[in-house]
């Protein structure tokens, strides 16, 4: 290398400006707006909305279908702007991350408790349990890419974890579009679909992550 | 002369409003840092000589600048150095591993230090820095955080090398006082 350190360091040093502290979360919140609405878009141009949205609104169990992937996003969206700092890994935060999974999995047992044996399999199942599981993850592509971006302009030393983190909230993202498509109300199917669907997500994103992120 | 985390972490919060001078000292500082973090991890790994450490230093402060967006007011700024040295240093071999020469990749996370732990050794080497005597603070920090010799650290400071050596055993004794025991800092 021609260039001695010291140039170097005064070449930088003379690029001193200002910095904005807080650049990852509001790229952060800039990618997650567009993805949302990116697959809002999709999934109503493609799917369509669920006709029924006047009456919806007064059933519990799609207010708890709604607060699982909100707050499955909000808890990646922490992991995920944690995990953009180097030095940050994935371990500890596990936890965080599980506590929506945790939450409507309590639901759907309690709902299942309370069916008869008879009932269960249409709970879980539904009628569109493999399209769920096949289409929710293609909604997530374009919030994945924009949080892939927020990662390559950031510094994460984990790199498997926070892909990981960011498959999770693309994944979540996702989840709230295709929500205004789906009328599968169900507990015991968001806990095992929608939760699926995003997890696959989740996972591909560990993979992808280290060869995508380079920096 | 090497600085403790303090002062560190106020020239890092100046270079973040925009101060030139201090982000001139804060890269000099950093460079320091970087060199010896980098040369540890690369005789851990057995690998690299010593023109490649200085292309991994250059490349660290390179991130350093176009990253320090990154930085997190609450962490020790040695910590997110060294988090980002070792990141460069594990690219690094990867990219030699891939052109032909054979190292164990998969060991290399395991050989060096999980980024929590390193980042408790700087920190806690940075806190004991502070409470060493002033005259003794850069002699130490260049043998026990650069990881100079302690003939080259007498020179720089001006002292024998058997009053160097006195020194950074008293400097280490007062470790093992502070932290209970001497273990787990390098």
């Amino acid at each position: 290398m021609a260039l001695q350190t010291e140039d170097l360091i005064a070449r930088l040093a003379a690029d001193a400006r200002p910095v904005d502290a807080h650049r990852i979360l509001r790229t952060t919140l800039v990618a997650a707006t567009l993805g949302l609405a990116a697959a809002i878009l999709m999934v109503v141009e493609t799917i369509g909305m669920r006709r029924d949205w006047a009456t919806a609104w007064g059933d519990p169990r799609v207010l708890a279908k709604i607060l699982f992937v909100l707050t499955a996003a909000a808890a990646a969206a922490l992991v995920f702007v944690r995990l953009a700092r180097p030095g940050r890994t994935l371990k500890p935060l596990i936890g965080l991350l599980a506590l929506p999974f945790a939450g409507i999995a309590v639901l759907a047992s309690i709902e299942l408790g309370m069916a008869g044996p008879q009932d269960m399999p249409a709970l879980v199942f539904g009628s569109s349990w493999t399209f769920c599981l096949t289409y929710l993850p293609l909604y997530a592509i374009v919030p994945f890419g924009a949080l892939v971006a927020v990662l390559r302009s950031s510094a994460p030393t984990d790199l498997r974890g926070a892909g990981f983190a960011a498959g999770l909230f693309a994944g979540s993202l996702a989840a709230i579009a295709y929500a205004v498509h789906c009328t599968e109300d169900a507990m015991a199917f968001v806990a095992a679909w929608y939760a699926g669907a995003i997890l696959i997500v989740g996972l591909l994103g560990a993979l992808l992550a280290p060869r995508l992120v380079r920096w | 002369m090497s600085i403790p985390e303090s002062q560190l972490k106020d020239l890092m919060l100046r270079s973040m409003a925009g101060d030139e001078a201090a982000y001139r000292s804060l890269l000099d500082a950093i460079a320091r840092l970087v060199r010896g973090h980098v040369g540890r991890l690369l005789s851990r790994a057995r690998a690299g000589n010593t023109a490649d450490a200085e292309d991994i230093v250059q490349d660290v402060l390179i991130a350093v600048h176009t990253r320090r967006h990154t930085y997190d007011a609450a962490y020790p700024v040695g910590a997110w150095v060294h988090a980002i040295a070792r990141h460069k240093v594990i690219d690094h071999l990867r990219a030699r591993a891939r052109t032909g020469s054979s190292l164990p990749i998969d060991d290399l996370e395991d050989l060096l230090p999980a980024p929590e732990e390193a980042a408790d050794a700087v920190w806690d080497v940075a806190r004991v820095l502070d409470r060493l005597p002033p005259a003794l603070r850069s002699p130490f920090a260049a043998v026990k955080l650069e990881g100079r010799s302690i003939a080259e650290a007498a020179r720089t400071a001006g002292m024998s090398e058997t009053a160097l050596k006195v020194a950074i055993h008293r400097g280490m004794k007062r470790l093992s006082r502070i932290f209970g025991s001497g273990n787990g800092v390098a």
